[in-house]
């Protein structure tokens, strides 16, 4: 078929020109090409598309979280001069941490290595804001924080002895909890954080998994350092 | 022990910058004389995998880069159901960098960008359909002609290094102390096609079929090449739909990939290209009517073509991308806080520059018993937010494909290309498209 409009032969099935959008009257056409006409047009032919649905479960779950946080802070903001307590900032976290390990947990897209990360993460995040506003005695740091890690670094061990086909992925992932726990100990080393032992006993647990890593499959672990560093 | 492979230079970009709106997939494609047969396509992939075998990985996240790892999941060839090029979830096993697709006689590969460019994806394609037809002649218990003439890649031997090398690190003159990049002047931003987003989402494509031979003939009169040719016809119609009527003339400028493989003797599959910026800018041009604005356009974008072509000019590309490689500084930056900057830095200094992407694969030069079975090719790119119409060529059997993937509902620009083109040249043009109306 011609298009009129663009005088160029358009090969559509439905009838409509593609440049320019009308309806094509059904006119003879000359073909010069080695395919028959009909035959070319039938071979260019593309699937109708599915159409990609919203997450509504997700939209939803947002959408609630988004009310809670400004219902809260608004009753916050409302009652502040009675209770002179932040509490809506608890809630705003509480519930972006329950919409977070939602997302996190149905979501196709991570591993179960960066699962467990993003957790510890959004988990540590949680327990920082509710001890800045009960006081700041630098519990999330010194207690719970360092726990999350020597729990992070357990999972990923028992993970790594139960699923040998993905024992690689999880080197890697114990290697970043190592390094986790590096973090930990460094900042058990300022004056403000009083209970020392958690932090430095998950560097300890976290230093005898990666010992173990060694001397159980060098090879294996010395060549995913490389692979992960590019050294 | 799973092998692993470092990802090339101009590679490490795309894992960076892709997402839903910059999938950085591209596809090659066969459009078939019959339908395709999945159950022949899949033996095929099984056949050409281990001689291919750097193509079936996965992207995975270090510390400082991210790497691919050799994927042992089965790569199945599966119906066409979702639009062309959509990006995909890299975080998991079974997410492939190369995707195999059929629908009717289209047989469809998709490539991450980070994998190959184009000229590699082309070979792979020529294996593909060469072992198809092979695996197809078996089933009929018919014979098919060898490739006497070595046009595919022979799956007997096994890979080799220099199959997926790093060649900008083979070609550099970038020694490793003392190693200063020529700055210049950043360029300014260039026009950009703007329209309203497509109600599905989904990539349109619009393809044009025309001869080869007339038009590289045609090319050829006007003392240009097909490319050159082409940009500048992209350039004009850009300008005669959009720009001539806007207030603001800023620069159209066509990004044109180029296959370094022919200036530097490589024979990698990976990544080993480099973008070269063709510019023009309206401002003293009001003047001038349609013929000589033409022209002009076309003398300056054969220029420009051919003196950002020649090999010194290709040898400081390559310096340069290696120059960003190497800095120390960068090597040393977590993955996380590095795919924030590489973002910023494409969006600033490489979205906002171009107005339109042209790449020429070129032809692919099929063994005879292959290429009767193949009707047309077609290559599609992938567009971005800031360049929502892209435009590749691709020739087979002396049928030259011109294919637009766009983003938005708006066909000016591709219509005025068309009309221009089928005007100046007098070429039989069949177009067809993946949209109801196009849009």
């Amino acid at each position: 078929m011609i298009c009129p409009s663009c005088g160029i032969e358009i090969l559509t099935e439905n009838g409509f020109c593609p440049l320019c959008g009308i309806h094509i009257k059904q006119q003879t056409a000359q073909f010069s090409n080695s395919a028959a006409p009909g035959e070319r047009t039938v071979a260019c032919r593309y699937p109708v598309y599915k159409e990609k649905k919203p997450d509504t479960v997700k939209t939803i779950l947002f959408f609630t979280t988004c009310v809670v946080s400004t219902v809260g802070l608004l009753i916050n903001y409302l009652t502040f001069t009675r209770d002179h307590f932040l509490w809506s900032l608890i809630v705003i976290s509480t519930v972006f941490f329950i919409y977070k390990t939602v997302f996190i947990w149905t979501s196709r897209v991570y591993y179960i290595g960066s699962k467990l990360f993003t957790q510890f993460f959004w988990s540590a995040q949680l327990m920082i804001v509710i001890d800045m506003l009960t006081g700041l005695s630098f519990w999330s740091f010194s207690l719970v924080i360092p726990w999350f890690s020597v729990g992070i670094t357990a999972i990923l061990t028992i993970m790594a002895v139960c699923n040998r086909r993905n024992y690689q992925e999880y080197t890697g992932y114990m290697t970043a909890a190592f390094f986790l726990s590096v973090v930990l100990f460094c900042i058990s080393l300022f004056p403000f954080i009083k209970a020392k032992w958690p932090s430095w006993s998950a560097m300890l647990y976290a230093i005898l998994t990666v010992f173990a890593l060694f001397l159980f499959s060098r090879r294996q672990f010395k060549a995913e350092l490389k692979k992960r560093f590019l050294l | 022990m799973i092998t692993w492979y470092s990802i090339d230079t101009a590679g490490k970009l795309f894992p960076s910058v892709s997402g839903h709106s910059n999938s950085s997939f591209f596809r090659v494609a066969a459009v078939l004389n019959e339908a395709v047969n999945p159950d022949i396509f899949q033996e095929t992939i099984e056949r050409v995998r281990p001689r291919f075998s750097f193509f079936f990985v996965r992207l995975r996240r270090g510390t400082f880069w991210n790497y691919l790892e050799e994927n042992n999941e089965p790569f199945l060839v599966q119906q066409e159901t979702d639009c062309p090029c959509t990006a995909s979830l890299f975080g998991r096993h079974d997410s492939h960098l190369i995707r195999f697709l059929y629908f009717g006689n289209r047989l469809s590969i998709e490539l991450f960008h980070s994998i190959t460019d184009g000229r590699g994806a082309v070979e792979f394609l020529k294996a593909v359909l060469f072992f198809y037809s092979v695996i197809a002649a078996e089933k009929n218990n018919t014979k098919i002609l060898p490739d006497s003439e070595g046009k595919i890649v022979n799956i007997q031997s096994t890979p080799v290094i220099d199959d997926y090398e790093n060649s900008f690190l083979r070609f550099t003159k970038l020694t490793r102390k003392g190693a200063r990049l020529e700055i210049r002047k950043f360029p300014p931003n260039s026009y950009h096609i703007e329209g309203t987003t497509s109600a599905q989402k989904c990539v349109s494509v619009i393809t044009g079929l025309l001869s080869s031979e007339q038009l590289n003939g045609y090319a050829k009169s006007l003392g240009t090449t097909v490319t050159g040719y082409l940009a500048s016809l992209l350039i004009y119609s850009i300008y005669s739909t959009r720009v001539k009527f806007s207030t603001g003339k800023k620069p159209i400028v066509v990004s044109v990939p180029v296959n370094l493989r022919r200036r530097f003797p490589s024979v990698t599959f990976r990544n080993f290209f480099v973008v070269v910026n063709l510019s023009f800018s309206f401002n003293n041009t009001e003047s001038e009517n349609s013929e000589s604005l033409f022209d002009t356009i076309l003398k300056s974008i054969s220029t420009q073509l051919e003196k950002l072509t020649r090999k010194e000019n290709l040898q400081r590309e390559i310096d340069k991308n290696i120059f960003f490689d190497r800095n120390s500084v960068g090597r040393w930056v977590p993955l996380r806080i590095k795919h924030l900057f590489v973002r910023l830095g494409f969006n600033l200094f490489g979205e906002t520059k171009r107005t339109i992407t042209l790449s020429n694969m070129s032809e692919i030069d099929l063994p005879s018993g292959t290429a009767q079975l193949v009707d047309h090719a077609e290559a599609l790119l992938y567009p971005s937010s800031k360049c929502p119409v892209t435009c590749a060529v691709i020739t087979v059997n002396g049928v030259m494909s011109v294919s637009f993937t766009k983003t938005i509902e708006e066909t000016d620009v591709i219509r005025g290309f068309f009309l221009l083109l089928k005007q100046q040249t007098g070429l039989q043009i069949q177009v067809y498209s993946n949209t109801d109306r196009g849009k």
